[in-house]
């Protein structure tokens, strides 16, 4: 009852901020707009606020919810909270699937076979770490699966780098810049793609806050407790890696969203489930959308940065990286705070 | 009555080496049913046959006259709880909440937060293996024992008419070791629960359990009362060690 209420009270003040965000940070950046003249309508700010900022902020949301709700749904099926898509090559995987349909298919851009490939890749990294993480009546090593993680990025890492060597100058620059990760799109239909995989994804994670909660408890339990293992996880499992490669496949890969944002809320709400993933999108949809903000609204303030923004993945990558060697300091992985 | 029965049961995990090799058994509700045997004859595969975590490779486990396979995950649990040796969450939860994880089965389906009712179904088993102190400390932050005994009133709070336990008074002192047995039998004769019970303790088997079921290699080797079971030439042949057997204690010769 007491962890609830608490909850009620995070859930109402990220749903507020969120939502004060999503106003306040379409307005930022290297042209300041205003919001009476976007409000008027049919002025210049009102333009670039539609044409420009509402669907990066769109894209923002639902990207950092995906990703952070697909992060706490790995950390809670792998046992281990260090996993994420990033950390276990799934991101690395879609990236690597993404790009070489873009290389083979220039105009696959345009259809649903990015987002396919994409999830093929994601669904390949997956495979092996999840297979890893099911050897029987053998405790895998919390660091194993990082290992895992960092072998299967390495071996994509290299794969993309073989795709980028067969393209011509100009594929490989843009390839280049969209591994940087970045939410700038220019047309609603981007998001609105994204979201038709993330959104679905999201509603069957949310309904299973009960049953990840005894999945973290092992396979074993939760099967003793009245939780069909061999249907939930594999179904979690897909939903998760989808709404993660959906993200990939237009976002490029955006690191440390997935595991810091379940940590954070973790704090906040404590590990229960059904009162974490809603947070949990929210806090994600927030912390990429100021993220994105700052990468927009810095390099015009800093007078030697060439261009007028940064790539959010760069961003993130930078906010996250110590983060995730300060968990590792801790030495907790595999264990909740 | 019988609640469990095995016939020709054969398990194994590799698809070579037999860990439970052709067990016909009946296991009767209303008692304590012990599974004695060395390291690696099988006792927890028998467990965890019963409980259907594993799946029969030969034979057939019934439960209640059911075929146990043909129950769902949701039905197994209702009628068999399941305490096992140990378990590593990853996650801090507290300890009323781990023992509300047994209620899950129970509201499957219908609401996704427990009512007031399973919270004092909750707090009567923590109060049964004298937790209730504990209720609000992070599970992940207890001893071996306390842990031990929170995972017991998880079982007793999922309401099974069927209760198996994996060597749960392992890592019990000898009040609590005493206690757990005390309640068991309880549970046993008043509630006629189907107990069974995989020890390590023989003096503890034979005090408390009305069958003992030894196992060795995947075979029984001996199977019913105390006295029966619990004879110098059965178990120096099983445990490969030289004993004294009394009427009162199993000891090794020293």
């Amino acid at each position: 009852m007491k962890e609830r209420r608490g909850a009620c009270v995070v859930w109402t003040a990220l749903g507020t901020a969120l939502l004060l965000a999503s106003i306040v940070c379409p307005l930022l950046g290297a042209t300041k707009l205003s919001l009476a003249q976007v409000m008027a309508g049919n002025t210049a700010d009102a333009q670039i606020f539609l044409t420009a900022r509402l669907p990066r902020v769109l894209f923002a949301i639902v990207a950092g919810a995906g990703l952070a709700v697909a992060g706490a749904v790995y950390q809670a099926l792998l046992r281990n909270d260090l996993a994420d898509p990033y950390t276990l090559g799934v991101s690395g995987g879609a990236s690597f699937g993404a790009l070489l349909m873009l290389h083979l298919m220039p105009a696959a851009a345009l259809f649903f076979a990015l987002p396919l490939a994409s999830f093929a890749g994601a669904a390949a990294a997956v495979g092996i770490v999840y297979t890893l993480s099911q050897a029987r009546r053998r405790r895998v090593d919390p660091a194993k699966l990082l290992l895992a993680g960092i072998t299967l990025n390495l071996l994509f890492s290299s794969g993309i780098l073989l795709i980028q060597y067969l393209s011509d100058p100009y594929q490989t620059f843009s390839m280049v810049r969209w591994m940087m990760g970045g939410v700038d799109v220019s047309t609603v239909r981007i998001p609105g793609m994204v979201a038709l995989f993330v959104v679905p994804c999201l509603m069957v994670v949310l309904a299973q806050g009960k049953r990840l909660n005894l999945l973290t408890l092992g396979d074993m339990t939760a099967a003793h407790l009245g939780v069909d293992v061999r249907r939930t996880k594999p179904t979690l499992l897909a939903a998760a890696s989808i709404m993660a490669a959906a993200i990939v496949a237009y976002a490029g890969p955006i690191g440390f969203i997935g595991l810091l944002v379940p940590h954070i809320t973790r704090r906040l709400v404590g590990a229960d489930h059904r009162l974490l993933l809603v947070p949990c999108a929210m806090a994600g949809g927030l912390l990429l959308l100021v993220c994105d903000t700052l990468a927009r609204s810095l390099p015009p303030l800093i007078p030697t940065m060439p261009g007028s923004e940064l790539p959010v993945g760069i961003v993130t990558a930078f906010m996250g990286a110590p983060f995730f060697l300060l968990l590792l300091l801790r030495g907790k992985s595999g264990r909740g705070d | 009555m019988t609640f469990f029965e095995l016939r020709g049961v054969s398990f194994s995990y590799d698809g070579r080496r037999l860990a439970i090799d052709g067990i016909d058994l009946q296991i009767e509700a209303g008692r304590i049913t012990g599974i004695i045997g060395p390291n690696g004859s099988g006792k927890s595969t028998l467990l965890q046959l019963l409980s259907g975590w594993l799946d029969v490779e030969r034979g057939q486990v019934a439960l209640g006259g059911q075929n146990l396979c043909r129950l769902s995950r949701a039905e197994l649990t209702r009628h068999v709880a399941f305490v096992p040796q140990r378990e590593e969450g990853c996650f801090s939860f507290s300890v009323r909440e781990s023992v509300l994880f047994g209620r899950y089965a129970a509201n499957e389906g219908y609401r996704s937060f427990e009512t007031e009712e399973d919270g004092r179904i909750a707090d009567d088993a923590l109060k049964l293996v004298e937790m209730e102190s504990f209720a609000s400390r992070a599970a992940d932050r207890l001893s071996a024992g306390e842990r031990q005994r929170m995972l017991i009133a998880r079982a007793l709070a999922q309401q099974t008419p069927a209760l198996l336990l994996d060597e749960p008074t392992a890592t019990l002192d000898l009040h609590h070791q005493r206690n757990l047995m005390r309640l068991l039998t309880t549970l046993a004769k008043v509630e006629l629960k189907c107990i069974v019970i995989v020890l390590h303790d023989l003096n503890l088997a034979a005090n408390y359990c009305d069958q003992l079921v030894l196992l060795d290699d995947g075979h029984i080797a001996a199977q019913g009362s105390a006295r029966d079971v619990l004879k110098k030439e059965i178990l120096e042949e099983v445990y490969r060690v030289p004993l004294v057997v009394t009427d009162q204690a199993v000891m090794i010769e020293p």
